[in-house]
Formats: C-alpha cells, sequence, structure tokens
C-alpha cells in the first residue's frame, strides 16, 4: 500500500473513532470505518484497507486477503465458519429480485433485514453488478418448511468494474438445498418494487 | 406481452413477435417464456420452458430456429440476468465452485451454454 493511501486510511479510521463512541443514551455505539457515503468516494481498496486491515498481522497479510477477496468472490466475510442451522417454519425474510425472475424462482440468497432500495442491495448486500446486474424488486418470503440454510453476515466485496468497495455487513443465509426444491420450501407474503 | 427490446412473447400462444427493420416479424415457439436480442451475434435467445422440453432456442432475426440447446445437467434456465442482454441464469441442484447460481450464455456454435459468472 502506498504511503500516501496508507495515511488516508489511518486518517478515515482516526476520524471513524472521533464520531463513534458513547451516544446520547449512554450506550456505544460501534460505527463502521468506512461509511456507506465513504465507500462510494473512496478508491475501494483504500476504503477495504480502512475497514479490514486490522484483521491482520501485517500488511502483507492483508494484502494477501484482500487478493484473495478480489480472486475467489466469496459471499461471507473470510471469518465466516459455515453455520448450517434449520430455519424454522413462519420465519419470513426478504429477496432481492432481478426483472423477469419469477417469485417461483428465488435465489439461494435471503437476508433477514428490510432491503430498502437497490443502494441497500450494492452496498450492505454486497451485491455485484456482475453478480445480478439488475434489481427491480423485493420479495418477502415466510418459510413453510423448515429450511437448511448457512447463516451468517455478508462479506465486504470489490466491484471492480463498477470500481466500488461494498461494505456488506447486512444479515445472510444461503439455502442449502436444491434449487428446484427452494420453493417450496416457501411463501410468497408480499411483492413491492425497489429503486 | 409486451417485452424489453420491442420483442414481444405471448406464452400462452408460443409466439414472439419483433421488428426487424422496420418489418414485423414472427415466429412461433412452444413453451416460450422470455426472449432477448443477441446484438452481437444477430439472434434472438429464447427461454423455452414446455411440458417435455425446458432450455433455450436461438433463433436468426427472420425467425428460423437455428438451434435448441438445453441446460447443462444439474441446472434449471430460469431468467434472463438483464433486461435488454443475452445472458441467463441457471439455478443449480447443487453448489459448484462455492456457488450454486451461475449465468451463462449461448456459445457461437449455439451447441451448448457456457459459464460465465456467479449468479446471486
Amino acid at each position: 500500500m502506498k504511503p500516501a493511501h496508507r495515511l488516508l486510511a489511518l486518517l478515515l479510521l482516526f476520524l471513524s473513532a472521533c464520531s463513534s463512541g458513547v451516544a446520547s443514551d449512554g450506550t456505544f455505539k460501534p460505527i463502521a470505518a468506512v461509511s456507506a457515503q465513504q465507500a462510494l468516494q473512496l478508491d475501494p481498496k483504500q476504503a477495504w484497507w480502512a475497514d479490514h486491515r486490522w484483521r491482520y498481522a501485517t500488511d502483507e497479510a492483508a494484502e494477501a486477503a484482500f487478493q484473495a477477496l478480489l480472486t475467489r468472490e466469496s459471499p461471507w466475510p473470510e471469518w465466516h465458519q459455515a453455520n448450517v442451522v434449520t430455519l424454522p417454519a413462519g420465519l419470513r425474510f426478504e429477496m432481492a429480485l432481478a426483472p423477469g425472475q419469477g417469485t417461483d424462482r428465488p435465489g439461494a440468497f435471503g437476508t433477514f433485514d428490510r432491503i430498502a432500495d437497490v443502494r441497500f442491495v450494492r452496498q450492505s448486500l454486497a451485491v455485484k453488478t456482475a453478480w445480478k446486474p439488475q434489481v427491480d424488486r423485493v420479495v418477502t418470503y415466510e418459510i413453510v418448511d423448515p429450511l437448511p440454510a448457512d447463516t451468517g453476515m455478508v462479506g465486504p466485496q470489490i466491484d471492480v468494474p463498477a470500481n466500488l468497495y461494498l461494505p456488506g455487513g447486512a444479515s445472510q443465509f444461503e439455502m442449502k438445498v436444491p434449487a428446484s426444491e427452494r420453493a417450496g420450501h416457501l411463501r410468497v407474503v408480499a411483492v413491492r418494487p425497489i429503486r | 406481452m409486451s417485452g424489453p427490446e420491442g420483442i414481444r412473447v405471448d406464452a400462452r400462444a408460443g409466439r414472439i413477435d419483433w421488428d426487424e427493420d422496420g418489418a414485423a416479424r414472427q415466429a412461433d415457439v412452444e413453451g416460450a417464456v422470455d426472449a432477448r436480442r443477441d446484438r452481437e451475434k444477430d439472434r434472438l435467445v429464447v427461454l423455452v420452458r414446455a411440458q417435455d422440453r425446458e432450455g433455450v432456442a436461438i433463433l436468426s432475426l427472420d425467425g428460423e430456429t437455428i438451434a435448441f440447446v438445453r441446460p447443462p445437467e444439474g441446472y434449471a434456465i430460469t431468467h434472463f440476468a438483464h433486461a435488454d442482454g443475452p445472458i441467463l441464469v441457471g439455478q443449480g441442484e447443487a453448489s459448484s465452485d462455492g456457488w450454486q447460481d451461475w449465468h451463462f450464455a449461448v456459445d457461437d456454435e449455439c451447441r451448448a451454454l457456457r459459464r460465465l459468472g456467479p449468479a446471486y
């Protein structure tokens, strides 16, 4: 990492430390080193470095992790340990759909967070443009038949063609059933357009 | 039903209508559910979901059927990734290289679907 980039990353960490901490009600409120707005403005590697450098003992180890993220594109954070559980009937979740994607053809990933808009899909669910070029609806599903799924948090991504750092951080699960069986576990509760 | 790029797919009738150089064109493809124009290869890519066959029909811009390509084993082709492009999404029965769902494109020879990158 260039010295100027490292200085900027350290400055961001310092500024975020100043802006996070004790809230008016006395509780501690952690704030990500890089806000969503900063993530859109910074060089993607600088932004990733500001958020994740601390996880690694050396710059070399952090650089290796960054390169692995670019190559492997894992939807999970590097620290994720597979945690396959059975999601119970009655549980509701949301999923972003592409134009032309039927609600009877759900993807493999869902979230327990509310998908407010396409920006949330890109930034918080870290869905690269290449993975899902267009999103036009959100469907709320309810699980009607217990569903095995790997659960955890969305990992960060680098959207190289868009030159963007996608911080991730929302909740996420990946269905662990064959694609043809996904819809059989689900019931559509509501569908709404998003932009 | 009106679709993108001036392509209209009547899924019930299995009929596709589009305009080519100002002239109306039409083709009958049983089970057609959606279609896109492949501008790079000058052809139409039609997603087909009939009782006895599922896959992708490739038509010339005159409406002649060039080929029918079945999904790779273990995948169902579910929808187009773009409103205005011929890339398809295949949902898998099992994970491959860490992902269940992938993008696919019809190869140049119209013989197979070529796997591209992961699909979310």
